[in-house]
């Protein structure tokens, strides 16, 4: 009896000592100078990290610590495009862009950045040919005119397009579009062993990539851009929301990604963490499947009046994000078409319209994933009961993937009557976002029957974005867009999209407007 | 007889495992086209095309289904296609941080539980047998997810003792050993108890005490092993679950386990990982449930002299 208390004991000891001596947190020092390991928890990781190979968020969220693009985008400020690799460029004809290479920047094995690692990141080999050892060509989707890059001296390139591309800049700036180092892919032995250790000109080189479980950089101390901040950067992956943030509180992690908007004032109550982020780039927006013979303008433009978004970003987003006026944002700056109208709510107008529609009760099918947009499904379940005030019967469904909601009913049409998207500004420009999805390559045209004359107007408008290097007529075919896409709207647009993150507030960090989490010495006060 | 026997349970465990990899091999391919779930929602249709045919997803299912196993006979189980390395490398990373978590708390739950069980028995219907039933039913009625963040909110969060997740040092493996092992003593414990009690009310039990023997020679020597079957059953149904057991711990926890790895691949339709996954579930569930039918024999004389016992 005694023997058995004593083993029960011992054994209880034995399982309890750990938590009972364990000495504190794993080390974290952020120094007054500088901060010797930073954690960083995010739900996902990339899978691989290289560039090119897919265009996630996960990737998207890491790369830009690890690789450089030619051409910058100020995610931060409005200084538009800046210098890069490239420290100037210029144009010498519609076709053509000469870019003139930044000097003394040395890639992470020590190799210096010449044309040479340009040429091979842009060529058919790995990138733009027919079969690219990149795997698929994605990526390519987004520079459909590039030709090819012509060296003229180590430190100078030319970037040729098949036609006219007014967006070649714009482009460059683009994650798919970063520079990788021609040497260090080359003498991988497999493009796996590449994909997971790849060489780039970042602040950080990758020390460790655990698939899954973490990614650790380490500062990369011939940086271009100036000493990193911090010395060992490590992404953790925690794909659960509550655990991201109970790390945080206890100081194991400095940084957390995708923080729920019902989550925030649990933050904001700790005197020692502070929320970072807000409205990014992207207008979340529906797609109607204008093939449903109910889908009718009229019924189209009443779903978009009987809609109280003011009250959605009130109440749902505690109004951190905003309303944009059509798919039409500031970051524009000279292309924005300030003056183009707001959406209006106007229940009564909504009514008139489902009556005037060929719309008769029918049952929507309303196809959304489960909160893979911040808040997705509370905003979808308050929209449908504003549908329902202006006589519209939505019904939502959720999809656990992208090809659930695009499965077909029958001879190519979809199922749904209307889905869930989110149109993505790109590259501070309309050719970026309005017109890069919702040109004829696209669902809305493609599958979705957005036909007509209007449509047919839009789609030469669109034209003038791709190819014209007058911003006056690129403006004006821009505007005419917005109007169109209002008058038989392909869809819907709600609110601009959020990316919150959370930090410690110890920490001079600060997050773009974009999903992409960059910790280079650029992005720290020091 | 023996041989016979022992042919029987692996031809029958070989085609269980069969049948659920050619289930899973249907059903990931009939709920969703993996070019559609691994490429972004614009992915143009050459982007699909190319992707189908780079991974033979556009040839017929028969025939995937003919190459699949005819790589499996070659040992090869394919590759992701989301970073296009070989399942057993990944494998090889994730299983043994599993195996480490899941058998840990396991060995942590019989350590605690049948001292625990056995005691309660002893002290039937007194406040030790209520306070450790009581504990018992907590344990095993609380849901993990719940149990693992109270105790990342106690541990991390107000005491800053332990690290709230991740597996960089043996402090990690902690909040989530308790919280799986809490489970385990839970439900080990109540059977430990149940089965106790049956076996003290035995006959042979009344004649060892009879008899003169000590009170540890007739608990420990008679009483306990008698009362080991059902518990080693329920031991033996846990050790098949640890990989399905571990899904929810791993991802409270980023834990980077197969658990974790199997809800991401499911989520990407990244078919060779959890088809090898799916594989690796059957064959433990199937080897755990040989392993205690060999126990039975070994703590049971009577089963293994009875026909077709070891």
């Amino acid at each position: 009896m005694k023997k058995t208390t004593l083993l029960f004991l011992c054994a209880l000891l034995l399982f309890l000592s750990p938590v009972m001596f364990a000495g504190g947190k794993q080390e974290v020092k952020a120094e007054t100078a500088k901060i010797t390991t930073m954690n960083v928890a995010v739900p996902a990781l990339p899978e691989p990290l290289t560039v090119g190979a897919s265009t996630t968020q996960a990737r998207y969220r890491v790369q830009y610590n690890i690789f450089n693009n030619l051409i910058e985008f100020d995610f931060k400020g409005t200084k538009g495009f800046m210098p890069s690799l490239a420290e100037s460029w210029k144009r010498i004809d519609d076709r053509t862009l000469e870019l003139k290479l930044r000097k003394g920047v040395k890639f992470h094995n020590g190799d210096e950045f010449t044309a040479e690692d340009v040429a091979w990141t842009f060529s058919d080999e790995r990138f733009f040919g027919e079969k690219p050892i990149v795997g698929h060509t994605r990526a390519r989707g987004y520079w459909a005119l590039f030709d090819r890059v012509e060296i003229i001296d180590p430190y100078t390139v030319r970037i040729i397009s098949k036609d006219t591309d007014p967006l070649a800049v714009n482009r460059l700036s683009l994650p798919q579009f970063q520079i990788i180092n021609k040497r260090a892919f080359q003498e991988a032995k497999s493009y796996e062993e590449w994909s997971n250790n790849p060489v780039g000109t970042g602040p950080f080189k990758v020390e460790r990539f655990a698939s899954g479980d973490q990614l650790v950089l380490k500062a990369h101390e011939q940086y271009w851009g100036g000493k990193p901040y911090v010395d060992t950067l490590i992404f953790r992956s925690v794909p659960e929301e509550s655990a991201r943030i109970a790390g945080l509180m206890a100081g194991d992690y400095q940084v957390i990604s995708n923080v729920s908007i019902d989550l925030i004032p649990t933050i904001e109550q700790e005197k020692n963490l502070a929320i970072e982020g807000g409205p990014i780039a992207s207008f979340l927006a529906t797609m109607f499947n204008i093939k449903k013979p109910y889908m009718d303008v009229n019924l189209r433009k009443a779903m978009s009046l009987a809609l109280d978004r003011e009250l959605i970003v009130k109440n749902l987003f505690a109004g951190r994000t905003k309303i944009p006026n059509g798919i039409n944002d500031p970051g524009y700056a000279d292309m924005y078409v300030k003056d183009h109208p707001y959406p209006k709510y106007d229940l009564a107008e909504a009514k008139k319209l489902v009556k005037k529609s060929a719309y008769k009760g029918e049952v929507i099918p309303y196809y959304i994933l489960n909160d893979y947009y911040p808040n997705e499904v509370n905003v979808a379940q308050t929209m449908v009961e504003m549908w329902k005030a202006a006589g519209i019967n939505v019904q939502i469904e959720i999809k656990e993937n992208w090809a659930q909601v695009n499965a077909d009913e029958t001879e190519g049409v979809r199922y749904f009557g209307m889905r869930n998207t989110s149109n993505t500004d790109t590259f501070g420009d309309p050719a970026g976002c309005l017109w890069r999805t919702y040109n004829k390559s696209y669902d809305p045209y493609k599958v979705l029957g957005w036909r007509g004359p209007l449509v047919d107007e839009f789609m030469e408008l669109g034209k003038v974005l791709d190819t014209s290097v007058d911003q006056k007529e690129r403006y004006k075919a821009f505007a005419r867009m917005l109007e169109i896409y209002d008058e038989d709207p392909p869809g819907l647009y709600f609110y601009m999209n959020l990316s919150i993150s959370a930090k410690q507030k110890s920490i001079d960090w600060t997050a773009y407007k974009q999903v992409y989490m960059y910790f280079g010495p650029e992005n720290f006060k020091q | 007889m023996h041989i016979t026997y022992f042919l029987g349970k692996i031809a029958r465990a070989l085609f269980t495992m069969v049948l659920v990899v050619t289930f899973v091999f249907v059903v990931l391919r009939a709920t969703g086209d993996p070019a559609q779930a691994m490429l972004p929602e614009d992915a143009t249709q050459q982007d699909i095309e190319h992707f189908r045919s780079m991974w033979g997803l556009d040839k017929p299912l028969y025939e995937q289904y003919g190459v699949y196993w005819l790589n499996i006979l070659k040992g090869n189980f394919g590759q992701s296609y989301r970073d296009r390395r070989p399942v057993t490398d990944i494998m090889a990373e994730r299983l043994p941080k599993t195996v480490y978590l899941m058998t840990l708390s396991i060995v942590f739950a019989v350590i605690i539980a049948i001292p625990m069980g056995v005691k309660a028995a002893l002290n039937r219907n007194t406040f030790i047998d209520r306070f450790t039933m009581g504990t018992a039913v907590f344990g095993f009625s609380m849901p993990n997810f719940f149990l693992g963040i109270l105790l990342i909110l106690l541990f991390s969060v107000k005491l800053k003792i332990l690290p709230s997740s991740g597996s960089d040092s043996w402090k990690h493996i902690i909040l989530p050993l308790l919280t799986t092992g809490l489970a385990y003593i839970g439900s080990y414990s109540r059977f430990t108890r149940s089965s106790m009690l049956s076996v003290l009310n035995k006959p042979y039990i009344r004649t060892a005490i009879a008899g003169g023997l000590s009170r540890n020679r007739v608990i420990y020597g008679h009483a306990l092993p008698n009362a080991a079957i059902p518990v080693i059953t329920i031991i033996g149904a846990t050790v098949g679950r640890i990989i399905a057991g571990s899904i929810v711990i791993e991802t409270v926890f980023a834990w980077p386990g197969v658990g974790r790895l199997l809800v991401t691949s499911v989520g990407a339709r990244d078919l060779s990982v959890v088809q090898a996954i799916v594989m690796l579930l059957s064959i433990t569930i199937v080897t755990a449930n040989l392993i205690v039918d060999i126990l039975y024999g070994i703590l049971d004389p009577r089963i293994r002299t009875k026909k077709g016992g070891v």
